[in-house]
């Protein structure tokens, strides 16, 4: 018997994703108890989950945990099938409908932030995740903590990053990012979610400076092929495009849009939840982008 | 002695970063083990790994995508039995619940047939499942745990109308503890059998309840969970009155009790009538129910406005004395002088209890009380999306609700998500108390007290860094006879200078008044 889902939500990303794979099929990328991941032709990634709010540029979310005997059969390799507006998982009997999914798109559009808002967007950011203090992950950075290895590790990554990019200097940027990528436990170490937030962040936030950046965009991901998770580089590459995880998206927006303090620090805090660290990591590598902006030469 | 180190890499091997943080911080516990890391195999986790002292020529040739379980111990032993253990912990998330040689049953029929006599099933599969393995269980004349969510109201009714036709329990869905003749099912305390028979809609609330009988040397027949939506107008009551009637019948229950959220009218008043031709001495605690809502007449019925309350009263019902609710076990005056006492160690500007809270119904219990007593309360219960850090002012957190695990275990299994809320606490300038359950039992922490104390010292360390005293207050749920032992966890929490009271309510009361520098007192003294 065929277990039927149907998405709720799917991201224009990830749609796009599947309409590009022209019907090949992708497979089972990594498999947990909420999240599939799953992997299409030239490594791009789909990510399936429950809940009703995406938590990936690249997501679908089907709108209730699928936690089943079925899916028990999924494992890394499983064969996926895109086709018709449905993704098929004949092995497992598992067939997801999207057609009638809510399509969502990213809202932060790119728009110049001046030095005097970076600065004031920065310690609004800076004040949420002190507030969090959760002792995992790179939060610590905003507040001179070194309080663990990894922390250690990436504070002086991070403030060469910093300045490197207040100097708009490419190479600088490069050297600097190299020794984040991966770094961390999990799927999506810290040190990557760290580097989507801050260049996310200063493509979004700095479109005379577009360009250039996105010149260090190729360079990273293929960087990012060797030093980092497949699924962390796929968040990478999205950021690159000034494409983040929904909540981060909306606070990029509202950041944007000059929305006023309590607005802000309420996306952030929103933002702060996703994932265990994940969350954090990104907002983190905002502020440090919204560091370099506020002390950018004009 | 030189440490060894011993690694292994597992190939494409994924797993998120909170279970991978956990696995090693439960192998660093071992004894000899001097570091241990799980993490994907990238260059820069080497380089942190290295640093540690965790470097061999298998982490070396570790790949990104890969998983790398690495310890470093006093000996090649110790080392090799922290991989043991790694790999262990690593399976069991993998294989949760298989257990190597033992006989797993695929299905219903097939359990029945191995074991002849069993009468009843705990079902735990996904809300979409649950409706068909339920059915099949009552079918095949168990009575049924029904631990899943997620499942419709429709199916609910129909699960219900099925069990009663053959008058069985379906307990449930969404139902985490029942104790059916003795035996504790799912999260549940051990207490000893005796006359109070308790129908529950609620989880923590059959637990507390069940702990203060057992405390005050009273036991349970049974304790019938009926799930949380029972007494909605959409279920109507089906099981509780089933329940009811079951109990009424049962010789050995010479008491009942009903604990549940205020019921709708219409299905109060065949609640209540269920009561009446039980014709048995019964206490309900519909936690804030008006008065004006309690019906009069019944001499056999009393009311309770607290879980602990539900529990004295059954005592008192049944040893034939009249019941007296009390805020304290102490004299008040006695506590009067405890709060003032702390009271004095706080600045002017910390006026806010901070609930954090595993046991949904104590979190509303204490929402309940904390409101009366000291003024507007925010809470995750009234507003889903409240999130952490946003709260001003008196603040309850259920961290069992939906929105705090999705994605992460429940914080009666864990108490990360709690030491953390914790040691946010420890920076808010307005806070004055932070006010915790702690809740024993099968299923739940083996050290939930030790589990939580780094958060607590955490809290207390900003705090005073900051020119600040913080004051903890907290109850146990449990019994002396739990798998953690109640004194046990109680000598943990005295020694970390939380201040324990016998039961949540008074815990909530005594926190009030401290934060409110005795103004509670005034309401607490007009109420009773």
């Amino acid at each position: 018997m065929t277990l039927h889902f149907t998405a709720v939500t799917a991201s224009r990303p990830a749609l796009h994703i599947l309409r590009n794979a022209g019907g090949h099929a992708g497979e089972i990328h990594s498999a947990y108890r909420r999240t599939i991941n799953l992997r299409f032709p030239g490594d791009h990634l789909v990510c399936l989950h429950g809940g009703r709010d995406l938590v990936a540029p690249f997501g679908i979310a089907l709108g209730r945990d699928f936690d089943s005997p079925a899916f028990e059969r999924i494992a890394p390799g499983v064969r996926v099938v895109p086709a018709d507006g449905t993704l098929r998982i004949p092995e497992a009997a598992v067939e997801v409908a999207i057609g009638r999914a809510a399509v969502w798109e990213p809202e932060a559009r790119p728009r110049p932030l001046g030095s005097d808002a970076a600065a004031r967007h920065a310690e609004i950011l800076e004040a949420v995740l002190l507030q969090h203090d959760n002792p995992d992950g790179l939060a610590g950075l905003v507040d001179g903590a070194d309080a663990t290895p990894l922390l250690r590790r990436a504070r002086p990554c991070a403030e060469r990053l910093q300045q490197a990019l207040a100097r708009r200097d490419i190479s600088g940027v490069l050297a600097a990012a190299e020794p984040l990528m991966g770094l961390g436990p999990g799927l999506t170490p810290s040190g990557d979610d760290f580097l989507a937030g801050l260049m996310g962040t200063a493509l979004l936030a700095e479109p005379p400076a577009g360009p250039l950046l996105r010149a260090v965009g190729p360079q990273l991901l293929r960087l990012a092929e060797t030093r980092t998770t497949l699924l962390s580089r796929a968040f990478l590459a999205h950021a690159l495009e000034g494409v983040l995880a929904p909540p981060l998206d909306a606070l990029a927006a509202t950041m944007l849009d000059g929305a006023d303090r309590p607005a802000l620090a309420r996306a952030a805090r929103a933002a702060c939840t996703l994932g265990h660290t994940s969350g954090m990591d990104t907002v983190t590598g905002m502020v440090f982008a919204l560091r370099a902006l506020a002390q950018a030469a004009p | 002695m030189t440490a060894a180190v011993r690694a292994l890499v597992k190939q494409n091997f994924y797993q998120d970063s909170v279970a991978l943080m956990r696995l090693a911080s439960e192998v660093k516990k071992l004894p000899g083990v001097q570091e241990a890391a799980a993490m994907m195999g990238t260059a820069a986790n080497k380089i942190i790994m290295a640093e540690a002292g965790l470097e061999t020529p298998d982490i070396g040739s570790a790949q990104p995508n890969d998983l790398v379980l690495a310890v470093r111990a006093a000996d090649a032993a110790a080392a090799q039995a922290g991989l043991a253990k790694a790999e262990e912990l690593l399976a069991a998330r993998h294989t949760a619940g298989a257990t190597a040689g033992a006989f797993r049953p695929r299905t219903l029929e097939t359990a029945v047939k191995n074991l002849p006599g069993a009468n009843l099933a705990l079902i735990s599969v996904p809300g979409e499942y649950a409706e068909a393995e339920a059915a099949k269980a009552l079918r095949l004349g168990l009575h049924v745990l029904l631990f899943s969510d997620n499942v419709p109201a429709d199916a609910e009714r129909r699960l219900k109308d099925l069990a009663i036709s053959r008058d069985l329990l379906m307990m449930g869905p969404d139902c985490g503890t029942a104790l059916i003749g003795g035996v504790p099912l799912a999260f549940a305390n051990v207490v000893p059998r005796g006359a109070v028979g308790i129908v529950s809609a609620s989880g923590t609330g059959l637990q507390q309840v069940s702990c203060i009988l057992a405390a005050a040397g009273e036991g349970v027949s049974h304790g019938i969970g009926v799930g949380g939506r029972d007494l909605s107008e959409a279920i109507d009551g089906r099981m509780t009155l089933h329940a009811l009637r079951a109990l009424g019948a049962d010789p050995a229950t010479e008491v009942l009790v009903l604990i549940s959220k205020p019921p709708s009218p219409a299905v109060a008043g065949k609640v209540f009538q269920a009561l009446a031709a039980a014709k048995k001495p019964a206490v309900v605690c519909f936690l804030g129910l008006a008065a004006t809502d309690r019906p009069k007449g019944n001499k056999r019925l009393l009311f309770a406005d607290t879980l602990e309350d539900a529990a004295l009263a059954a005592v008192a019902l049944r040893r034939g004395f009249p019941f007296e609710p009390r805020p304290f076990a102490n004299d008040i005056e006695e506590v009067e002088v405890l709060a003032a006492g702390q009271a004095h160690r706080l600045r002017d500007h910390q006026i806010a209890v901070r609930g954090i809270f595993a046991g949904g119904t104590l979190a509303h219990e204490a929402l309940l009380i904390l409101g009366e007593l000291a003024g507007p309360v925010a809470s995750n219960l009234k507003r889903h999306d409240l999130t952490p850090g946003a709260a001003e002012g008196h603040a309850v957190w259920d961290l069992g609700a939906d929105e705090f695990t999705r994605g992460r275990p429940h914080p009666m299994i864990d108490g990360t998500l709690r030491r953390e809320f914790l040691k946010r606490e420890g920076n808010d300038p307005s806070v004055a108390v932070v006010l915790f359950d702690v809740v024993l039992g099968h299923g739940a922490h083996s050290d939930p007290a030790g589990d939580i104390l780094p958060g607590i010292e955490a809290a207390r360390s900003a705090a005073e860094r900051r020119g600040r005293r913080l004051i903890f207050v907290a109850s146990i749920c449990g019994t002396a006879k739990d798998p953690q032992g109640y004194l046990k966890q109680r000598e943990t929490l005295d020694e970390a200078g939380v201040l324990l009271m016998p039961s949540n309510a008074q815990a909530v009361r005594l926190a009030a008044l401290i934060a409110t520098r005795g103004a509670a007192m005034r309401r607490l003294r007009a109420a009773t």
